[in-house]
């Protein structure tokens, strides 16, 4: 009986629903993508493609230029993390830049991170900056083995400084008990 | 997960007027130094060795815990100084020893005092007694420093300044110098060879293929890249840099130093190849018998003008001295390589001496 009721219960309240779209500013900072990132990146990486690494191949190729491997978009906002943290701390009541907030849902406690999707419009290249921007896209309750879970999803669109498309990466999280 | 920095920021300037013989320097705290500080630090330097990184190689290997950079403490020191001196004084020169091992959790507290005041060639200059103090209560990384201040009202100490009495003897010796062994590249062969071979027993350690070193010079090694942005960040970022000349690029290029500079860490120990060779490691490789190497002894730089964005470091080394230290347990052989730091201009922007300790245990009789 317990368990019918718990698979029956709903989560994604109407409230819970209203934290779609939520998400703060968009986040950027004015350091363009230079050489030692790229370095830094194919060497942890192993990547051997020349378009990220060979600056004479690369200029020779149609992008013209370096360029940065497709999931960098991904690690560009990692390394402002700290200095948006340090700015958050001072601003404990404003939205995280290029950050969504965490979804809460009432009596789901655990989660985990389900995975991500990225699109990619076009290269990020050595000398771009990039603003990101967050926003929950998608809030739904789905059955798992264990019991019912709910599946959010985090959108960020990743934009050059002429304001133009380069990503966006969709992030899902699982909460569940 | 971060630094965390215990006392308030030092932003206020220091004035030439407001010191004497036994003025000490406010302490700053540093620490718990953690895995995360280790890894930025590592990242920043290019340098991944298990010794610095890995719990498991370091216990399996006699350490407690993961042994804490020599540079790392170095850059906290040169930090702490750099900041006390303001934007209007000049870290001249600063020399470390390292005393002991220190562990991921320490906590450092910067202190220091003047031991000296005076004017040199119109120049307000400071000598000081600093270090590191860990949370054992152990100083272990004692130092000195030369700094030069603004008086009160006065203009700011220069930026730019004559090579030193030090400086152009290194200068001169690396000229001097011959060109010496090649060092093999990792993964052909060990530390110049000899790691394995049974030490001398008594009296002089170092054998003679080992002081024909002496006086000989590496290769040259270049930053792979002009200095750019991410790589003043990322110094930043591991050393916990505040003062804004290293961390702010709009305050920078207002300033008299007119673009975003490297911090003095990275000049003397910024990342140059894939493999992080640098400092000592550019030096001909020593051969000395029986010996097990490398802890860092300590270093000594001086610096004489700022690197800035867009400046490519050449760095070249001579094998300076070799120093003998035989203790009950073991003798220790001082690896001394001194080395040059030129710019694209080939401006002498510093110059640094490391100190290398290959050890040696006394066979049990």
């Amino acid at each position: 009986m317990t368990t019918e009721s718990q698979e029956q219960k709903v989560y994604v309240t109407p409230e819970v629903k209203a934290q779609i779209g939520q998400g703060g500013p968009p986040a950027s900072w004015p350091e363009p993508l230079d050489r030692m990132s790229l370095r830094r990146y194919v060497l942890a990486t192993d990547d051997e493609n020349p378009l990220y690494r060979d600056e004479e191949y690369a200029r020779r190729s149609k992008y013209g230029g370096l360029i940065a491997p497709p999931f960098f978009v991904a690690a560009y906002p990692i390394a402002f993390a700290q200095i948006i943290e340090e700015w958050q701390h001072e601003h404990p009541e404003e939205l995280r830049p290029g950050g969504a907030p965490a979804v809460r849902i009432e009596g789901l406690r655990r989660g985990v991170n389900a995975g991500s999707e990225i699109e990619w419009y076009r290269p990020f290249c050595l000398g771009d900056t990039l603003t990101w921007k967050a926003r929950i896209s998608d809030i739904v309750q789905r059955t798992g083995r264990s019991g019912p879970m709910v599946v959010s999803t985090t959108e960020t669109e990743f934009r050059n400084q002429r304001g133009e498309l380069v990503a966006i990466m969709r992030g899902s999280g699982i909460r569940m008990n | 997960m971060t630094w965390h920095v215990q006392t308030p920021r030092i932003t206020k300037q220091t004035y030439f007027d407001d010191i004497s013989v036994g003025t000490e320097l406010p302490n700053r705290v540093v620490g718990p130094v953690d895995s995360c500080d280790t890894v930025r630090f590592c990242s920043a330097w290019e340098t991944y060795g298990a010794l610095h990184t890995d719990y498991k190689w370091c216990t399996a290997n006699g350490y407690r815990d993961v042994v804490l950079n020599g540079p790392l403490k170095n850059a906290i020191l040169i930090s702490y100084v750099d900041q006390w001196v303001g934007e209007g004084g000049y870290l001249k020169k600063l020399m470390c020893q390292h005393r002991g091992w220190d562990y991921h959790d320490a906590v450092f507290t910067g202190f220091g005092k003047v031991t000296r005041t005076y004017e040199d060639g119109g120049l307000l200059c400071a000598d000081l007694e600093v270090g590191l103090r860990n949370e054992r209560d152990e100083i272990s990384c004692p130092g000195t420093a030369t700094v030069v201040l603004p008086r009160r009202g006065g203009p700011p100490a220069p930026i730019e300044y004559p090579l030193s009495d030090w400086g152009k003897k290194v200068v001169s010796n690396l000229a001097n110098a011959r060109p010496g062994p090649a060092r093999s590249r990792r993964g052909e062969g060990g530390e110049g060879g000899g790691a394995s071979a049974p030490a001398p027993t008594g009296g002089n350690m170092i054998p003679d293929e080992a002081k024909a070193v002496i006086g000989t010079k590496g290769e040259p090694v270049s930053w792979p890249f002009p200095l750019d942005r991410s790589t003043v960040r990322r110094f930043g970022q591991a050393t916990y840099e505040e003062k804004p000349i290293y961390a702010d690029i709009e305050y920078a290029r207002n300033s008299r130093w007119g673009e975003l500079c490297a911090p003095p860490i990275c000049v003397i120990r910024a990342p140059f190849d894939d493999e992080g060779l640098m400092g000592e490691a550019a030096a001909p490789p020593v051969p000395i018998p029986g010996a097990r190497g490398g802890g860092n002894g300590g270093n000594e730089s001086e610096w004489f003008r700022p690197v800035k964005l867009g400046d490519t470091i050449t760095q070249h080394a001579y094998l300076a001295d070799l120093v003998q230290r035989t203790g009950r347990a073991q003798t220790i052989i001082i690896v001394r390589a001194e080395t040059v730091y030129t710019n694209q201009r080939s401006e002498v922007v510093a110059v640094g001496r490391q100190d290398t300790l290959r050890l040696i245990p006394t066979p049990r009789s």
